[in-house]
């Protein structure tokens, strides 16, 4: 064909071209066709400004058939990637030579459809290479997805974990900084008491101030409704309200009695009442300091043993402790709460205290989620050969089966809907410590019965690495 | 402490009057009295009701007033549902309802606007800071200025709502003063002593000289505003030097100074400057009857008249006002009127002798019986029920005693009553703040009240004479 | 005479035994009441009710067994009877959220946390009942020693009339 094009075209001018000669840019307007004679160039076109090759073309190659369709523009950029040695036919010399000879019409379109045919295999080609890749493109960002979940993940729950050991050390800190001032305050209540009983015996009236302050001091709690009830039923006899009601406030429930303490006292039965009254009220605040200092005590005792031994160390101990400590601190949401314990007689247990007391702090607060802070909760400890059971019985709503597989996973709640992290890492980090403690926890629900039930071996099997500090 | 006896509800104060009322009023219906017309009688089981009534307060007081034109004219009126004898020049009905709107009440009514008007724009207050300040930092001082400030106040407005008001700016001073500090006695007395007195001073200022007042138009006798205040500022002011002499040396304060702080500026706004000049007029035009001779009753209705038009006073402000007061002075005068004219007052008279005793001694005697019966009842009560009987008192007497003289000493003796918390309202105010025993106001009571009585009984009558205040 | 009733609603006998204590200036005028419980509450308002006497302050503790404070005042406010009384929440552990139902639907009027101190409590105590008395009661005068005196004598001069 060269040949003929040669012969018809009288010798059409050869180019030499050295490597990397731009032949054609995209969208230029093109006048004729090449004529590949020797050496390479590629087509290709740029996107997103990366080349795209589409075709190498090696000699014998004719460029520009695709414009030559279109009359006009050239489809790619062309560029040469050897010398080559080209041959530019114009289209109206191209047009020409062919309309002068058969042959060469004929070859030109032999060479046309192969060239076309070429063309469409490549496409072939191209379009299972962009299936192949799209596949493996999804399957690294759901590689990608799946690790950044598992990061954040991991990260929640180091953040909680190290919320929760800072917040242990303070607890225990501040529980240890409040031990001296309740001493301090539960011995001066004492001396208060030891000075005011000794001075009772040094005063005229000293016989009456001892016994109001030693009833106050005494005195059984009643309930409001009972001291209302006294109150009336004094005054009835009195016919006098407020005498019962002062009476009544100092636990005088009738006139014989009031009359006996009075009888060493002087004035009017006003200023009698008043008078003891005082006394009495002395000793009230008295045993007030007293029962709420030890309220306090209590309460700094079951924070400190809560969050005492914060370290990894296993020690053997009495799980009820951590369970009862753990009781007391949730007190405020127990008020409307009936807890029930059926504890067995438990082997002693070699794990960390401080670890599984969260265990039971999580649990005990799921429970009482669930059951908006009222309802009953059950806690039942039990021995199995070779470990122990603790299940942790609440009695609310229940958990949905088809949430139930997924209760321990992280960020799974139920709650309205809400996507809260509360609940599900609670459960997570509960579940982490037990495995850690080579145990488990088995979950069964029931509307009105949901059980946690945490089996712990008596003691861990083999050590399983831990991250440090998450307990 | 306060003890508190249970009386059953049938045997309350209030039980009991309705009941002695009930029967006080059929008594006449059944026992005959020597010397009383048939009418007169009639008339007489009214009157004994309205004293029930009026004593024990069963039924608020401006009721027994309604019940009282009621019964006058279902009883003793020309359109009686009992049968009237031949001789009996019977009242037309109407003549009762007309007490409702006697002339006398509309001039309280003026008042009355004029007392509103100067609370709600602070002319009260505006006016005893300005005019505090030449009366220094000393407490007799003050207390002086404080006297004379509230009597001018309660000369044109209510002697309560007087005191309640300098009782809310002198409490923080109190507060200030040591406790135990005499000088708490002294300023806590000297407002509920300088109302009461200062209340005698106009005719606007306290409900017994209205009634005073009315029961005097009644008969012919017209007393201009001046006129009232001619015949008795310049002695209240003397009592009221006296009162402060006594409350300075009985309760001398500890502190060398105190001061009243009052946080208030005058209201400049149009409304309030129009109410300065309604007021300013409405005064001076009271004081200046003799030279224009409008009555002070027109003249009071000019405030009405103009602060309802320009909305000085809102509806709200309108219909909570005193109204009962009107009602009760109006009940006086119906009563006063059904005494005249049936004869009961003649036949009152006639059950004491009074021409065994000197002129002097009727007056002293009307006085002190006004005086110790508003001790215990309402002032307006007493002079509605004295005013009419001693009006006819004076008549019986002839020229030993004027009519004027005898209404003036019945106001003036329920004024001068204030030895007991309940004897007047600013009494009860003063002995609610718990500032002054029962004991000292009795004493500063009787001390303030026996000079009172003195100088009008033995002195006034003699000066109002010499200056012709009589004719 | 009827006396207005002050009542106070908490469980913990300690804290009640304070808080009573610090009522007593208000004991010479006001009836106090005592409950320890919702239940216990609601029997002392029908007492007060079947004797006359107007409930004039609810101090309520938030944390009570059976119902809460907050939503026993926001029933009370749901009766007639109770629109006028005064409520105030007295506690340590409402909620941001129960504080703001408290004030949107029991009118709740105050809110003291504990722990409070005296003057604190009585100032409040004193503040709601004259607001009480000045709205709801016609003879304000044997309240002005016990308490704002001041502001009650400014409602007295505004109504005040001789008899």
């Amino acid at each position: 064909m060269i040949r003929a094009l040669d012969a018809l075209l009288v010798s059409p001018s050869r180019m030499d071209l050295p490597a990397g000669t731009m032949l054609f840019r995209m969208d230029d307007p093109m006048d004729g066709i090449y004529v590949l004679l020797d050496g390479q160039v590629k087509l290709y076109q740029e996107i997103d400004g990366k080349e795209v090759i589409f075709h190498a073309q090696t000699a014998g190659r004719i460029l520009g058939l695709l414009a030559l369709t279109r009359r006009s523009k050239a489809f790619f950029n062309c560029r040469t990637t050897t010398p080559v040695q080209l041959l530019k036919i114009g289209f109206e010399d191209l047009d020409q030579a062919l309309q002068q000879s058969e042959s060469l019409l004929e070859t030109f379109i032999t060479v046309l459809l192969r060239s076309m045919a070429r063309r469409s295999t490549r496409l072939v080609e191209l379009q299972t290479e962009v299936l192949a890749l799209n596949k493996s493109l999804s399957r690294e960002r759901d590689a990608l997805a799946r690790t950044l979940r598992e990061l954040r993940q991991a990260q929640a729950f180091l953040v909680e974990s190290e919320k929760m050991a800072t917040l242990g050390q303070l607890a225990a800190g501040v529980a240890h900084e409040l031990n001296n001032p309740i001493a301090a305050i539960n011995r001066a209540a004492d001396f208060i008491q030891e000075d005011l009983l000794a001075l009772a015996g040094e005063l005229p009236d000293g016989a009456v101030f001892g016994e109001m302050l030693n009833r106050a001091l005494e005195q059984k709690p009643l309930t409001t409704r009972e001291q209302r009830e006294r109150r009336r039923a004094l005054a009835r006899i009195l016919d006098d309200e407020a005498m019962a009601e002062h009476l009544v406030g100092m636990g005088i429930h009738d006139a014989a009695d009031f009359e006996r303490i009075a009888r060493n006292l002087p004035g009017p039965d006003e200023a009698k009442i008043v008078r003891m009254n005082r006394y009495h009220q002395l000793g009230g605040a008295l045993r007030n300091i007293s029962r709420c200092a030890e309220r306090i005590a209590g309460l700094v005792k079951s924070l400190r043993s809560y969050s005492r031994s914060d370290g990894e160390d296993e020690v053997e101990f009495d799980l009820h402790e951590g369970i009862e400590d753990t009781l007391r601190l949730f007190s405020n949401r127990l008020h409307d709460v009936t807890v029930e314990r059926q504890f067995a007689d438990l082997p002693r247990i070699k794990a960390n205290p401080g670890a599984l007391n969260q265990v039971w702090t999580n649990l005990i607060a799921n429970a009482l989620d669930a059951m908006e802070d009222r309802g009953h909760l059950t806690i039942v400890t039990a021995p199995q050969d070779g470990a122990v059971n603790v299940r942790i019985i609440d009695s609310g709503p229940g958990i949905p089966p088809e949430h139930l597989k997924k209760i321990f996973d992280l960020r799974f709640t139920t709650r309205e809907g809400r996507v809260e992290f509360g609940m599900g890492l609670g459960l997570s980090i509960a579940q982490n410590i037990v495995s850690r403690h080579s145990g488990r926890i088995e979950v069964r629900s029931e509307p009105g019965c949901t059980e946690f039930c945490v089996v712990l071996p008596l003691a861990p099997s083999e050590t399983v690495s831990t991250p440090s500090r998450s307990s | 402490m306060e003890t508190e006896k249970r009386v059953p509800d049938w045997l309350s104060v209030k039980s009991v009057g309705l009941v002695v009322a009930v029967v006080f009023f059929f008594i006449p219906f059944f026992i005959e009295f020597e010397g009383l017309s048939p009418m007169g009688h009639r008339m007489l089981s009214v009157f004994l009701m309205a004293i029930a009534l009026w004593i024990t307060e069963a039924i608020p007081l401006h009721a027994t007033a309604a019940l009282i034109i009621f019964l006058n004219i279902l009883l003793v009126s020309d359109r009686a549902m009992l049968p009237l004898p031949d001789d009996y020049k019977a009242p037309g009905f109407s003549t009762f309802f007309f007490s409702l709107a006697n002339p006398v009440l509309m001039l309280f009514l003026g008042g009355f606007f004029l007392a509103d008007g100067a609370a709600k724009y602070k002319l009260d207050k505006n006016l005893a800071k300005t005019l505090l300040k030449p009366f220094g930092e000393k407490p007799s001082n003050i207390i002086l200025g404080l006297m004379l400030i509230v009597a001018v106040f309660s000369m044109f407005m209510s002697n309560t709502a007087t005191t309640a008001a300098f009782m809310a700016v002198v409490l923080p001073v109190i507060a200030r003063l040591p406790p135990g500090d005499r000088g708490r006695i002294a300023l806590a007395l000297c407002i509920p002593i300088a109302a009461n007195v200062g209340g005698m001073g106009t005719p606007v200022g306290t409900p017994p000289n209205a009634i005073a007042l009315g029961a005097l138009n009644a008969q012919g006798i017209h007393i201009s505003f001046v006129h009232w205040m001619a015949m008795i500022f310049p002695f209240m002011l003397v009592v009221m030097v006296v009162a402060w002499q006594l409350l300075v040396r009985l309760f001398p304060c500890s502190s060398k100074t105190i001061t009243i702080e009052i946080d208030s500026s005058y209201d400049r706004s149009p409304k309030a400057i129009l109410f300065y000049f309604v007021a300013g007029t409405t005064i001076l035009l009271w004081f200046t009857e003799p030279l224009h001779g409008v009555s002070s009753a027109i003249v009071g209705f000019f405030p009405v008249v103009v602060m309802l038009s320009a909305r000085l006073i809102s509806d709200k402000e309108f219909h909570s006002m005193q109204w009962s007061v009107l009602w009760l002075v109006a009940g006086g005068i119906a009563l006063g009127t059904g005494v005249g004219q049936t004869g009961l007052d003649n036949w009152l008279i006639g059950l004491i002798a009074w021409d065994q005793m000197a002129p002097a001694m009727i007056g002293g005697a009307l006085c002190l019986v006004a005086l110790v019966f508003s001790t215990i009842i309402s002032n307006s009560a007493t002079a509605n029920l004295m005013i009419p009987i001693a009006m006819s008192l004076a008549v019986s007497l002839g020229d030993d005693m004027n009519r004027l003289t005898a209404a003036v000493f019945v106001a003036i003796g329920a004024s001068l009553a204030m030895m007991l918390p309940i004897s007047t309202p600013p009494n009860a105010i003063a002995y609610s703040t718990g500032q002054v025993q029962t004991k000292q106001m009795a004493i500063m009571g009787a001390l303030v009240g026996g000079t009172g009585l003195i100088i009008f009984i033995l002195v006034a009558p003699h000066v109002w004479a010499l200056f012709g205040l009589l004719e | 005479m009827k006396r207005i009733v002050i009542l106070c609603v908490e469980d913990e006998a300690e804290v009640l035994d304070a808080v009573l204590r610090d009522l007593s200036p208000f004991k010479s005028v006001m009836r106090i009441e005592a409950a320890e419980s919702v239940d216990d509450a609601k029997t002392v308002l029908e007492e007060c009710a079947a004797d006359g006497h107007p409930v004039g302050l609810i101090l309520c503790d938030h944390l009570l067994p059976g119902v809460r404070g907050v939503d026993f005042l926001i029933a009370l406010q749901q009766d007639a009877h109770y629109v006028a009384t005064r409520k105030v929440l007295i506690t340590g552990q409402a909620g941001l959220e129960d504080t703001v139902r408290a004030v949107n639907e029991a009118k709740l009027h105050h809110y003291i946390a504990k722990p409070w101190k005296a003057e604190e409590l009585q100032t409040v105590v004193r503040d709601q009942l004259t607001e009480y008395v000045i709205r709801t009661q016609d003879d304000l005068i044997p309240y002005v020693g016990v308490l704002d005196g001041a502001r009650i004598l400014e409602a007295v001069a505004s109504s005040g009339r001789d008899q």
